[in-house]
């Protein structure tokens, strides 16, 4: 579904990724594990046309789309849900899902939509007037899942969802991931820290070190893969 | 007891003209402030859409007879689509530039755009032909004592009032609206979430400038003086209103263009109208020093 190919890019001087080449499959989730700094955020950065790829080849469903500008890439149907979670402050929890909807030319689908996950977060529409940097780090997660979900998304991005939350609120976070493939066929392409959560929910895991892929495998196998455990599973 | 009545219809009298001048402020400072709140830029050549305005509607009057309404929305929507070729030739190109390299080309446009209207139309001030308005606009509209209010100023008022509360409308309650906010706060993620920044930043001057042509016509109108450097004059004043109010901030615009347009009224009718531009600049000066988020603008934090 989604592939890249030897892909580089800078910032400025820096060579952040050193020709990263992984495939998403249709209807799977992926995992990208690795250290603070690896070049994971930069990886889905590169996706979404944020992060300028200098060469090799991002394709979506065999058409490139390096070039594309990130409003394209959504309407394409990849949208992400960046690290740090980032919801509009000063917009209410309402007007952020409306934006994620902004793309969406049918405003009907996108009320049904809102709809729908309002019944699956009570906890947004118990709170849709607040304004957003008001919400706990938990509801925040959940709000930028739920905003990312009103584009409708193919293919669903999604960095250090678990980042700085309560390991009972990670577990939840994860259970809706879950759900997000297995109830809507969502394909999920995850970047996370926490590895051992990560590939235990993934069918397939890439290991990124220093802008470079250094392993890759089926999830279950990288948990039980020694270099693995002693690196990033403790 | 007759000093006294005097005294308040002095008052009441600076306190209109000052609030139909604040009107005329905020309609420009909300240009400014909009602008910035996407882009972060102070649009320096924003004082010379408005100079354009007054002055595309006095062409089209006098040069080619069209009737003043008429002209007075064709300028406006000229001004609108200038707005927009503005931000495209001069700023865009400059997005990811260090913000000083824009900040500097804005002053240049200004520039650019104060010497073309020279060109264009010549030193000398003009006005809008008498006979192009309804005679009605220069009769009192409503009288009591000394306090009179002319017909141009309830029209100036009205047209303030049914634009600002549109804007208002635009801002909060519509989906481009709401993507100008969303921008202003988190231009990444605005893009992130299927947002083209491009497009609706291209909006926001628009609607800025739009708005900017609107103050221009009324201005020109009130005063009975459109020249080249109006402008300047008027983007400075504004540029303080929306700094007074809170830079970045649409309800701080209007906020403070409102109190500036009185503090200058009542400055000129009790100390001396030579203090007028003072008062403006004083106030910025002031506002900088003592409070500069505004007051009701928040203290922004970078955002990366």
């Amino acid at each position: 579904m989604l592939k890249l190919d030897n892909v580089n890019s800078h910032y400025g001087q820096i060579h952040a990724l050193k020709g990263i080449s992984l495939e998403v499959e249709q209807g799977s989730i992926c995992c990208l594990i690795g250290a603070n700094g690896a070049g994971k955020s930069t990886t889905l950065m590169a996706i979404s046309g944020i992060q300028p790829v200098s060469s090799g080849d991002v394709t979506f469903e065999g058409e490139s789309i390096k070039k594309m500008t990130p409003d394209k890439i959504v309407r394409k149907g990849i949208i992400q849900v960046p690290e740090g979670r980032r919801i509009f402050p000063y917009l209410t929890v309402e007007e952020n899902l409306m934006i994620g909807g902004y793309a969406n030319p049918d405003k009907a689908k996108v009320a049904e939509i809102a709809d729908k996950y309002y019944e699956i977060f009570p906890i947004l529409k118990e709170r849709c007037n607040q304004l957003g940097g008001t919400l706990s780090g938990g509801e925040q997660q959940m709000l930028a899942i739920a905003r990312a979900l009103m584009g409708s998304p193919r293919l669903l991005l999604l960095d250090e969802p678990s980042l700085g939350l309560a390991p009972l609120i990670v577990e939840n976070i994860m259970k809706i991931i879950k759900q997000i493939r297995e109830e809507e066929g969502i394909t999920i392409m995850l970047v996370e820290q926490n590895a051992q959560a990560a590939l235990e929910l993934s069918d397939f895991g890439y290991v990124v070190e220093t802008g470079e892929v250094v392993l890759e495998d089926k999830a279950d196998k990288l948990l039980n893969d020694p270099k693995v455990k002693e690196a990033y599973l403790g | 007891m007759e000093n006294l009545l005097e005294m308040s219809s002095l008052f009441l009298q600076q306190l209109v003209n000052g609030i139909t001048l604040g009107g005329v402020y905020a309609l420009i400072a909300v240009g400014y402030t909009m602008v910035y709140g996407v882009i972060q830029l102070i649009n320096f050549a924003h004082g010379e859409i408005y100079m354009f305005g007054a002055f595309l509607a006095f062409a089209m009057v006098t040069v080619f007879n069209v009737p003043f309404f008429m002209a007075a929305i064709l300028s406006i929507i000229i001004c609108a689509c200038f707005g927009i070729v503005l931000d495209i030739i001069a700023y865009r190109p400059l997005r990811k530039a260090p913000r000083l390299a824009a900040l500097i080309t804005a002053i240049g446009m200004s520039l650019f755009l104060q010497n073309l209207a020279l060109m264009i139309w010549g030193g000398e001030i003009q006005s809008y032909p008498r006979e192009a308005l309804p005679a009605f606009f220069y009769q009192e509209a409503i009288a009591f004592g000394d306090v009179t209010i002319t017909w141009i100023q309830v029209f100036i008022l009205l047209v303030t009032v049914i634009f600002m509360a549109t804007l208002h409308f635009i801002i909060h309650r519509t989906a481009v609206g709401t993507a100008m906010r969303a921008i202003s706060q988190d231009k990444t993620t605005a893009a992130l979430m299927g947002i083209n920044v491009n497009r609706v930043i291209s909006f926001t001057f628009a609607l800025g400038s739009g708005l900017g042509a609107v103050a221009g016509i009324l201005v020109g109108l009130y005063y009975n003086a459109i020249f080249h450097m109006m402008g300047f004059i008027m983007g400075v004043k504004a540029f303080a209103a929306a700094v007074l109010g809170g830079i970045g901030s649409v309800p701080g615009a209007m906020l403070g263009g409102g109190l500036l347009g009185v503090a200058e009224a009542l400055g000129a009718g009790y100390l001396s109208s030579a203090y007028r531009d003072g008062i403006s600049y004083g106030v910025m000066i002031l506002i900088i020093l003592f409070k500069p988020s505004g007051l009701i603008g928040r203290s922004t934090t970078e955002r990366v």
